[in-house]
């Protein structure tokens, strides 16, 4: 490998990144209720709107970060790994709200230039926030 | 003239880490946003410092636009103004794009409504 060819490299896997997907679940503890703020999100790219062509991958037992013409870009796959994750946890869900994203004129990012047909490359992404607290916290007074 | 152009630069990219609060109505809202630039997409270059919000802090080479700072500025701002509860904790993230992948500007946002006993209330406890 020369050394031309690694920063070059890099831009092609950043370019993968950046048009493929990715499916996160992030957590962090709050300390006063005793219990966590979670925020699960997912986005991906499709053809013509409705056949999909990546995302991020939301199955459980995942072996890559991608999925390629599955659809995981849906509340329901959010909402069930952000279900799953409080099962494990043994807590109470809370303050679920649901954010969406959608841009069905695709442009290259940065550059303010859509392509001129809607729908040919749409993109689609879904934010899921929630409060986990420990069971019947809420009615208790924890502080 | 370059050098004051490449100071401004830098403390654009810099990132920004703020806490904002609205009392309006008796309802005490609060704001949190830490912002960082990536280059290449995933190489973090800088980000607000979520120890000093609102200063002109930042962190070199590091990302802190997460959901655990932010919540770790939450609980800060629960213990400056007093609250005894927290409610209607709401975090979202958002990215821009500069030149396709060169640079990416990463936001992250939590909103959330404090519970503040007023003086009377801490009175009658």
């Amino acid at each position: 490998m020369t050394k031309k060819s690694i920063p070059r490299l890099i831009a092609l896997a950043s370019a993968a990144l950046a048009i493929t997907g990715c499916f996160s679940l992030q957590h962090a503890p709050i300390q006063k209720i005793g219990g966590e703020h979670v925020l699960v999100s997912n986005y991906g790219w499709y053809l013509f709107h409705f056949i999909p062509l990546a995302c991020g991958n939301t199955s459980e037992d995942r072996w890559a970060p991608w999925v390629f013409f599955r659809n995981d870009v849906r509340m329901d796959t959010l909402q069930g790994r952000f279900m799953a994750y409080a099962n494990e946890r043994g807590l109470e869900t809370e303050e679920l709200t649901f954010r969406g994203k959608e841009s069905v004129m695709f442009e290259i990012p940065g550059i303010n230039l859509p392509l001129p047909v809607p729908y040919l490359l749409t993109y689609r992404e879904i934010q899921l926030s929630g409060v986990l607290v420990p069971e019947n916290a809420k009615s208790e007074g924890v502080e | 003239m370059k050098r004051a152009l490449i100071a401004l630069a830098a403390l654009a990219l810099g990132g920004c880490a703020s806490i904002r609060y609205s009392d309006e109505g008796d309802k005490h809202m609060v704001e949190i946003v830490n912002t960082g630039w990536y280059f290449l997409n995933f190489i973090p270059l800088a980000s607000g410092n979520p120890d000093k919000p609102n200063s002109c802090s930042c962190k070199l080479l590091w990302q802190t636009a997460n959901l655990k700072n932010n919540v770790k500025m939450l609980d800060r701002a629960i213990e400056e103004r007093g609250a005894v509860d927290v409610i209607n904790v709401n975090s979202n993230w958002t990215d821009e794009s500069v030149l396709f992948i060169l640079l990416k500007r990463h936001t992250f946002q939590t909103s959330a409504q404090l519970i503040i006993p007023t003086e009377e209330e801490l009175r009658c406890e």
